[in-house]
């Protein structure tokens, strides 16, 4: 017998039925989605998409957006390809792949902190900072590179290729960042203040979260993610290129988080849901293509399905009654 | 007997089951000026509020002309020519005069399919509105290059748009200098001399007592006077608006004060907020503030806990002076604010009982260098909380304050310092928006902590509270602390005199 909890958890995620439901209508049409080999492919685009959106969704409980995403992403992608790519002053060493990680995490963690002190000190509009970051770092990685790609050695091009015991790094590795930013955001007393900050920026302030700090810590957050991100897909594309993503991967994280439960409104969001809206996302494009649909269709259904969970969460904050006042 | 134009007839009226409007009668004869006066929370609002259609009455009758009038919407109290005009200021400093005067109905043209704004009508008609409140200025001006005082002009000017019968004046002489109110009181007896009826909300009793013809006092929701101004005096309404026994109500704390200053302010002044306020506040103490709305009290309370600036003065916390307050150093050094705005800066209003209660103390249940929390600890200890202040909830864990009442969101606030172990606390309207019950409790809880060695600062419009459970009331006025009272020596009415400015009354 299930527990009556278990169940009332069942539907807080009315994504995870819509990926079920999905799974159910493709499954006779093309049997081939339940393959062994199609798995794998859903799940790597289900971990690398999930990297995105666990940034994003720091910085969506409060209340924020980071849109550079794709270009904090190829700024990273150029800079560690000039390291280790080619004549690169790290090709050949033995911290090649060490010092390349390292240089590339640092780039997602300084726009990070520059996103940061803008939304965070200065209180300028997350939108038109990130909006503005996407536009600025984007043209500095075609400028850095003079628009050229860059290959990648094969050491590095493992990160994404490799396996450990039959399972590919990606998925290891992902599996990871996803359980210690759950423990972040549940369990430490900076998870908790992102909560505090999102719900209501001047009660935490009043009641002394150092407020600036903890949006700080977001960005930083979606930064760094923004960096690992940006490895696995260089690895994959064996390239460091100046424009590494489609922009359309911005709303695909936003999406994922969004139908995860994650409110656009802030104060609200759960690693576990960003993990079924991701899962579901990927499974709409995996699915789609599969039946044969073409790239312009897949996005267009995506869109609508993100409208979609988007009018949901409007929906849900609308509902909240708002009590007048005695005074 | 003359028809009334407009009468309020058995009006009730409760929150939440809290009475505010209890067998209201009241009478507005033609041509006349009905003076409405009573503290904070006497119910002043809530009347107007039902008369403007923002409120519906639960019980009794309005009636124009005799005729039954049930105003659903604002729109339905303009139509039967009623109008407002508010204490807080109603226009849009982006806009012109004009622009405002016609902002509901602009005058349009139509031209090429489209409709265009007829900027001569629109010029015309502000500049005909203005002349009725002798008003010379260029419709083209903007709102916000207006003195407080010409913006009152404009903001009647507006009101007369509909050629009203009934005018409302909430408290219209709040932002105005002097010579600026006395046009407004030439204003007010012209439009009586057109035959209009107005009602005039003020807590300036002087003026109350000049320019009106009737004048009601009420008191906790209840008409406790009314008749003609010539009946009443200054002392008189001072003495129907608190007069009151309720001693049962306000439990004293059992503390002695200690020799121990917690907080100390010196010469501190922000111009125009507050000017010179100096006091001590003493372990073991319950200090009070009183002053009417606008007076510096809550404004002091923000500065004191550095959410606003300040110019001059020293704010000394625990010995050690307080140079540059701000809320997370101020909280660090004992300090608490239960603010005002309780929905705004006091709770997370979406988040649950424990949630609120814990994170302003999260810091005291971590360790390590994750900063990882001790759930169980913290869990044991709100829950500790919610018991000893009975808040009253279905559920701690997800149910949003938001659904609580009045009263039990405050003991959330109330319990988040206590987990924090504030022992310098001020507390501004701490019952306002509260039953009566919960407020005993939340009284007992202040008490509690007194006795425990906080010192607390209660600011709190309500004169009743402050004499029953402080022991000494600082009287602000105009951003200046006026007089201090001991406890043996408190005295309602010399209080709210002064509150109301001693000058007037000798």
């Amino acid at each position: 017998m299930p527990s009556k909890h278990f169940i009332s958890w069942l539907f807080q995620y009315p994504v995870l039925w819509l990926s079920f439901g999905l799974l159910l209508v493709v499954l006779p049409v093309r049997p081939e989605i339940a393959s062994l080999a199609n798995l794998e492919i859903l799940a790597l685009s289900t971990a690398m998409l999930l990297v995105l959106a666990i940034g994003q969704t720091f910085v969506l409980i409060t209340a924020g957006i980071d849109l550079s995403l794709p270009a904090v992403m190829s700024l990273a992608s150029v800079v560690g390809a000039s390291l280790i790519g080619g004549e690169g002053p790290l090709a050949g060493s033995p911290f090649a792949v060490s010092g390349t990680l390292l240089a590339m995490g640092l780039v997602g963690l300084a726009i990070g902190t520059l996103q940061g002190i803008a939304v965070g000190v200065f209180r300028m509009p997350a939108f038109l900072v990130s909006l503005a970051s996407l536009m600025f770092f984007g043209g500095l990685a075609v400028w850095y590179t003079r628009s050229a790609r860059i290959a990648l050695p094969d050491e590095f091009i493992q990160i994404w290729y490799g396996r450990l015991a039959g399972i590919p790094y990606p998925i290891l590795l992902v599996v990871l960042l996803a359980a210690c930013a759950h423990m972040i955001l549940a369990r430490t007393v900076i998870g908790r203040w992102l909560y505090a900050v999102g719900q209501s920026l001047p009660a935490s302030f009043v009641s002394g979260v150092p407020v600036q700090r903890t949006i700080l810590f977001a960005y930083m957050a979606s930064g760094l993610c923004a960096a690992i991100g940006a490895v696995f897909y260089s690895a994959r594309l064996h390239t460091g290129s100046p424009q590494l993503v489609e922009n359309e991967v911005l709303l695909d994280c936003i999406g994922a988080a969004v139908m995860g439960g994650t409110s656009l409104f802030g104060g609200q969001g759960k690693i576990l849901g960003v993990l079924f809206g991701t899962l579901f996302l990927a499974l709409v494009g995996n699915s789609l293509n599969l039946l044969g649909l073409r790239y312009w269709h897949v996005i267009m259904i995506k869109g609508g399905v993100i409208l979609l969970a988007t009018l949901l969460d409007a929906t849900r904050h609308r509902m909240q009654p708002v009590l007048g006042g005695l005074t | 007997m003359i028809q009334p134009v407009l009468e309020f007839s058995h009006i009730d009226k409760a929150f939440f089951g809290v009475p505010v409007l209890t067998d209201v009668c009241l009478a507005l004869a033609a041509g006349s000026i009905l003076g409405l006066v009573g503290e904070n929370g006497a119910g002043k609002s809530t009347l107007l509020n039902i008369l403007g259609g923002i409120l519906p009455a639960d019980a009794g009758q309005l009636r124009i002309d005799g005729k039954p009038f049930q105003p659903a919407r604002a729109a339905d109290s303009s139509d039967a020519r009623i109008a407002m005009v508010h204490q807080e200021l109603n226009l849009f400093g982006n806009l012109s005069v004009a622009e405002n005067l016609s902002l509901a109905e602009l005058p349009c043209k139509r031209w090429a399919g489209l409709r265009w704004v007829d900027r001569g009508t629109l010029a015309a008609r502000a500049t005909s509105l203005l002349g009725k409140v002798g008003f010379e200025a260029d419709p083209d001006t903007l709102v916000e290059r207006l003195s407080p005082g010409e913006r009152q002009m404009v903001e009647i000017a507006k009101a007369l748009r509909g050629n009203p019968r009934i005018l409302v004046f909430d408290e219209p002489t709040t932002s105005l200098t002097r010579p600026e109110a006395e046009r407004l009181f030439s204003i007010i007896g012209q439009l009586r001399a057109e035959g209009k009826s107005i009602i005039y909300v003020s807590h300036n009793l002087e003026d109350v007592l000049r320019i009106c013809d009737q004048i009601a006092v009420l008191r906790d929701g209840r008409v406790q006077a009314s008749g003609p101004a010539g009946q009443f005096d200054v002392g008189r309404m001072i003495h129907q608006m608190v007069g009151r026994d309720l001693d049962g109500l306000f439990p004293r704390h059992q503390a002695s004060r200690s020799n121990e200053v917690v907080l100390e302010v010196r010469r501190l002044s922000q111009s125009g907020v507050v000017n010179n306020i100096q006091f001590k506040l003493h372990r073991g103490e319950l200090l009070g503030i009183s002053g009417l709305m606008g007076s510096g009290r809550t404004e002091l309370a923000r500065i004191l806990f550095g959410l606003d600036r300040y110019e001059q003065g020293e704010i000394i916390l625990h010995g050690r002076p307080l140079p540059q307050p701000r809320p997370a150093r101020c909280i660090r050094r004992g300090m608490a604010l239960l603010t005002e705005d309780r929905r705004q800066e006091g709770l997370l209003m979406e988040g649950s009982v424990t949630e609120n209660i814990a994170f302003a103390s999260l810091r005291r249940f971590a360790s390590g260098p994750f900063a990882w929390l001790h759930a169980k600890r913290l869990d044991q200890q709100t829950f500790e909380l919610t018991r000893r202040l009975s808040i009253d909830c279905r559920e701690i864990r997800h149910q949003p304050v938001r659904t609580l009442s009045g009263g039990n969101q405050q003991k959330v606030v109330l319990a988040k310092w206590l987990l924090r172990g504030s022992d310098v606390l001020i507390l501004d309207e701490p019952t306002r928006g509260v039953d009566v019950g919960a407020r005993h409790e939340i009284y007992v809880q202040i008490n509690r902590m007194v006795e425990r060695g906080a010192g607390v600062l209660l600011i709190s419009s309500e004169m009743e509270e402050l004499v029953g459970l402080c022991d000494r009331i600082l009287v602000m006025a105009r951003g200046e602390i006026i007089s201090a009272e001991e406890r043996e020596n408190f005295d309602r009415r010399e209080i709210l005199q002064s509150a109301f400015g001693k000058e007037r009354l000798s």
